[in-house]
């Protein structure tokens, strides 16, 4: 996954980056289509004078490394499956996730120059192309008769269709779409590819030894070498001279941290994911979609349901897998996008300036994105936001990287923003949002109004207009895209809530954005007040007013020097707010210093787009009503994806020497920088890694503790998966299942009939409901509430004695119990 | 010329080392797993259940049977011992052998005239169901 060298080659005005564009004329598509049309006559005439067998044999050939790269995951499929291989589905998962994409990608004649840029494309292409296939199947072939078009058998056929078009459509252009997607790049170095293997091993094994024994050795090892190959990334990659596999060791490091979380457990691992699950799991038992009857957002994305539905028929692949995986592999291509995105010279820059230092390209990638807490922790077990996150840096990659045609870049654009509407509801309004922003911000920069001086503001609004990306096409195909998959089609209540809540109470800037834990005397005062209100059915025990409440505390890991926690809770506050900061300056420097003298150091785009990320950063920062729904942290990695760009340029300005120091002092600047970076670089991903609460105690996460609270929050063991699949087969509606947080988790990934209270607090237990205790609730004794949309939580000691005295036992396996 | 060639050559080498890795995957990292004793099998259980659950919230009348079901997921056939107590009495006992990933039943009759909690529990564990019992 490593591309040609990003020196600078001097060109006829002036030196220019070597990946810059070969000039296309204003209306390239002429030509295009010119082309195409000599190349249907040329065909004609090969038939007429050529046998039909020569004609064929000669358009196969075209497309022969993609017929071969097809036949032999065919092949591989079968023979894995025949010897009982876990990895079968492999193969066509992989032949899925890139041929698809490649062949698109080939038609429309967009290739970025580095193959690591490639490969992300052409996946984000590829799992928009099986969204696509699968709801056209969905809605037409029940017409025609298959009840069932996402079974193996009909996918089968229509596959072998589509494929076959793709490849009759790639030989028509003559673009191979493999030879598309590896043109020019290197083998994959042996380094590369044998630290990734080890990287990715070690964290299996950790993640089979967490859930089996209980035992962190394994993980610790597998989070100290992806630190170390990072952070070896970050000062290896200060030569510009050196051919370290960058993109390479980024994703494998990535992965192989994704992939000790998201394997954990005997189930899936996190909230959300479980609900995702049920989702794809009633899909595939339905054997195709329709738009949900109840409005359910989840089960409105296409990425939830259709996506994990087709690969299931196709290649085979669990359920389960999809999500412990797949969705991890395409997340760890969202720090591979970003890097691709900010280790060249962005699109329009012809000042002559050099690609940024690669080492500092990644040492920006590992601080912004692979250290933030939405990626190092949430976004695995948020499978649609991880998809379509990865599709907004692949949009951000497409809309910067000078090596791809305007035309063709708008028009990855396009299918990207149309699919991130059916990938992830949220992600799909913010960008329609970011886009028009942008758009807006980078009008305003055109006319000259901000920064550029009167006396150049003419000629400054001519050059910035012809170079710039986001137009009012991309903005209204984001509005319309959004607004129409959610609010006309499917008519999904994503937005209810929110905008209930804004209506209800305002933005609430100021307000609280994360939850506050209160005494569950406290606690239970709110919590009956809510239930009052939202559930006046329920009527409880008269002694459940006697139950006094008990708080609990959830284990934590001591530490191997815990007199050091203050000290690092400090510097940890301070390295991670710094980025804040370092990113509110860059964008500053890049619009005053840059932009202002000269509009071909600066573009519109990247005005537009750091600005539009800085708003909405502070937004969803300060706003308490906002937090409940989309978290900060959340947020906080879609502002570094829009703003990764001008920090690199700011940094690389400083490291380099360019914006301060006399020629004779660059050397000695550049080797601070690299000193200060690596430090820096280090400090923000041992914190995001966990590895830091081993050292100092705290809350560990899951992939390195089978004790601490994140562990017992997200981790499913086989015994209450059991239990919930009981539930789901023999408790039906109109009754009502009451679990508590914990015991909430497994349920949603078995959704069944009944009604679901995630409470079971006494004075909130209906009698004659059924009630769950998970393993936590009863082995550990804890149980945790939640009020106020997640603003208020307790823990305290499970009530056993209450359930025991008024309820039946009527479902055991000793960790977990089901009352009625 | 000679580049391409070599770089056919790097290639077709990937290719093979990927092919190689596919299928000696299972038994590679199942020895690993065993050697740092790991697994991502499903851990074993053991479950019982009432065959009809809501008589958990009905009851059964003095002297009517409960029917419960017991589920072995412990990866080998089993002999589960069972302890039928009413009110901290033993009533009945047994044993029942379910073979591996099977459910089986036995019914436990109640006491006769007598109400109060009829508990059926695996002998020797923590797995235990509960159905109340009343006179009328």
């Amino acid at each position: 996954m490593s591309g040609p060298s990003d020196r600078v080659a001097p060109g006829p005005e002036g030196p220019v980056p070597a990946d810059e564009p070969r000039a296309r004329p204003a209306h390239a598509w002429r030509r295009s289509l010119a082309r195409a049309v000599r190349s249907v006559e040329r065909g004609l005439r090969d038939v007429s004078v050529a046998s039909t067998r020569q004609w064929l044999a000669r358009r196969l050939r075209r497309v022969a490394p993609t017929g071969a790269v097809l036949g032999a995951a065919l092949v591989l499929s079968v023979l894995l499956r025949v010897a009982h291989s876990p990895l079968s589905p492999l193969p066509g998962v992989a032949a899925l996730l890139l041929v698809p994409g490649a062949a698109v990608l080939a038609l429309i004649g967009a290739r970025p120059v580095h193959s690591s840029a490639r490969v992300v494309v052409a996946v984000c292409v590829s799992m928009t192309v099986l969204m696509v296939v699968g709801l056209v199947s969905s809605a037409l072939l029940p017409l025609l008769g298959v009840a069932r078009p996402l079974d193996s058998l009909p996918e089968y056929v229509i596959w072998a269709v589509v494929l076959l078009a793709l490849l009759a459509a790639s030989a028509h252009v003559d673009r191979d779409p493999v030879r598309w997607l590896v043109h020019r790049a290197r083998v994959p170095s042996l380094t590369g590819a044998l630290v990734g293997a080890i990287l990715v091993a070690v964290s299996l094994l950790g993640a089979g030894q967490l859930n089996h024994s209980g035992d962190n050795a394994v993980a610790t090892v597998g989070a100290v070498l992806d630190v170390v190959v990072l952070v070896g990334c970050v000062l290896g990659g200060w030569r510009r001279d050196r051919t370290t596999p960058l993109a390479t060791l980024l994703y494998f490091s990535c992965l192989a941290l994704l992939l000790s979380q998201s394997l954990r457990g005997a189930h899936l691992f996190g909230w959300d994911v479980q609900q995702e699950f049920g989702v794809a799991w009633n899909t595939v038992h339905a054997g195709v979609w329709g738009v949900p009857t109840n409005h359910d957002p989840y089960a409105s994305m296409l990425s939830l349901t259709v996506l994990p539905a087709v690969l299931h028929g196709v290649a085979g692949l669990h359920l389960e897998a999809f999500f412990e995986v797949v969705v991890p592999a395409v997340l760890a291509l969202l720090p591979v996008a970003v890097f691709s995105t900010v280790r060249s010279v962005p699109r329009w820059i012809t000042s002559g300036r050099t690609a940024p230092i690669p080492g500092l390209a990644m040492a920006v990638v590992v601080g912004l994105v692979v250290s933030s807490v939405a990626f190092s922790s949430v976004l695995v077990s948020v499978t649609r936001q991880a998809m379509a996150t990865t599709m907004l840096a692949t949009l951000v990659m497409v809309l910067l990287d000078r090596s791809v045609s305007t035309r063709a870049a708008q028009v990855v654009a396009s299918i990207l923003i149309v699919a991130m509407a059916f990938t992830h509801y949220t992600t799909s309004y913010l960008t329609a949002g970011i886009l028009t922003c942008t758009w807006v911000v980078s009008t305003v920069w055109m006319r000259g109004w901000l920064g550029a001086p009167r006396a150049e503001s003419r000629e400054h609004t001519r050059t910035v207009r012809s170079r710039r990306l986001v137009n009012g096409t991309l903005v209204v195909v984001a509005i319309v895209s959004a607004a129409g998959w959610n609010l006309a089609i499917t008519r999904n209540s994503a937005l209810t809530v929110p905008a209930g809540a804004i209506a209800a109470k305002g933005v609430g800037i100021g307000g609280a954005t994360s939850s506050v834990d209160l005494t569950p005397a406290a606690f239970q005062r709110i919590l009956v007040s809510e239930y009052h209100q939202i559930a006046p059915y329920i009527v409880p025990y008269a002694d459940a007013r006697r139950v006094r409440l008990v708080a609990a505390t959830l284990p934590s890991t001591h530490g191997t020097a815990p007199a050091l926690q203050g000290t690092w809770k400090e510097v940890d506050f301070l390295a991670v707010e710094g980025l804040w900061l370092v990113l509110g300056v860059a964008l500053l420097y890049g619009m005053f210093r840059l932009g202002q003298r000269r509009s071909y150091e600066y573009t519109s785009d990247l005005v537009g787009l750091g600005v539009t990320g800085l708003l909405m950063g502070a937004l969803l920062r300060s706003s308490g009503t906002l937090a409940s729904f989309y978290n900060p942290e959340r947020a906080a990695i879609v502002t570094a994806i829009l703003l990764a760009a001008p920090a690199t340029l700011f940094l690389d300005d400083i490291a380099t020497g360019r914006i301060h120091a006399r020629p004779t002092d660059r050397r000695r600047s550049l080797a601070a920088s690299r000193a200060v970076t690596a430090v820096y670089a280090t400090l923000l991903v041992v914190g995001a890694s966990g590895l830091s609460a081993l050292v100092v105690g705290g809350q560990a996460p899951g992939s390195l503790s089978a004790n601490d609270v994140n562990a017992a929050d997200f981790t499913v063991t086989t015994a209450e998966y059991a239990t919930a699949a009981w539930i789901r087969d023999h408790v039906t509606g109109p009754n009502i299942v009451q679990s508590d947080l914990y015991g909430h988790l497994v349920l949603m990934s078995q959704p069944g009939s009944y009604d679901l209270v995630p409470e079971i607090l006494p004075r909130e237990v209906a009698p004659g409901s059924y009630v769950y205790l998970s393993q936590l609730n009863l082995v550990g004794g804890v149980s945790q509430a939640y009020a106020d949309s997640g603003n208020y939580t307790t823990i305290y000691r499970t009530t056993t004695r209450f359930f025991d005295q008024h309820f039946s036992v009527v479902y055991s396996t000793g960790s977990t119990r089901v009352y009625h | 010329m000679a580049k391409v060639d070599r770089s056919l050559l790097g290639w077709l080498v990937a290719s093979l080392v990927v092919l190689v890795a596919l299928f000696a995957f299972a038994p590679i990292s199942g020895a690993l797993l065993r050697a740092v004793h790991g697994s991502f099998a499903p851990a074993p259980y053991s479950a019982l259940a009432l065959a009809d659950p809501e008589q958990g919230a009905t009851g059964v009348t003095a002297g009517q049977s409960v029917e419960v079901l017991v589920t072995n997921r412990t990866g080998a056939t089993r002999r589960y011992d069972w302890v039928a107590t009413e009110d901290r009495t033993v009533i009945s006992q047994g044993s029942v052998t379910v073979r591996r990933g099977a459910t089986a039943s036995f019914s436990v009759a109640s006491r006769r005239r007598t109400s109060g909690r009829l508990k059926v529990a695996l002998a020797g564990t923590a797995i235990f169901v509960t159905v109340p019992v009343t006179t009328s």
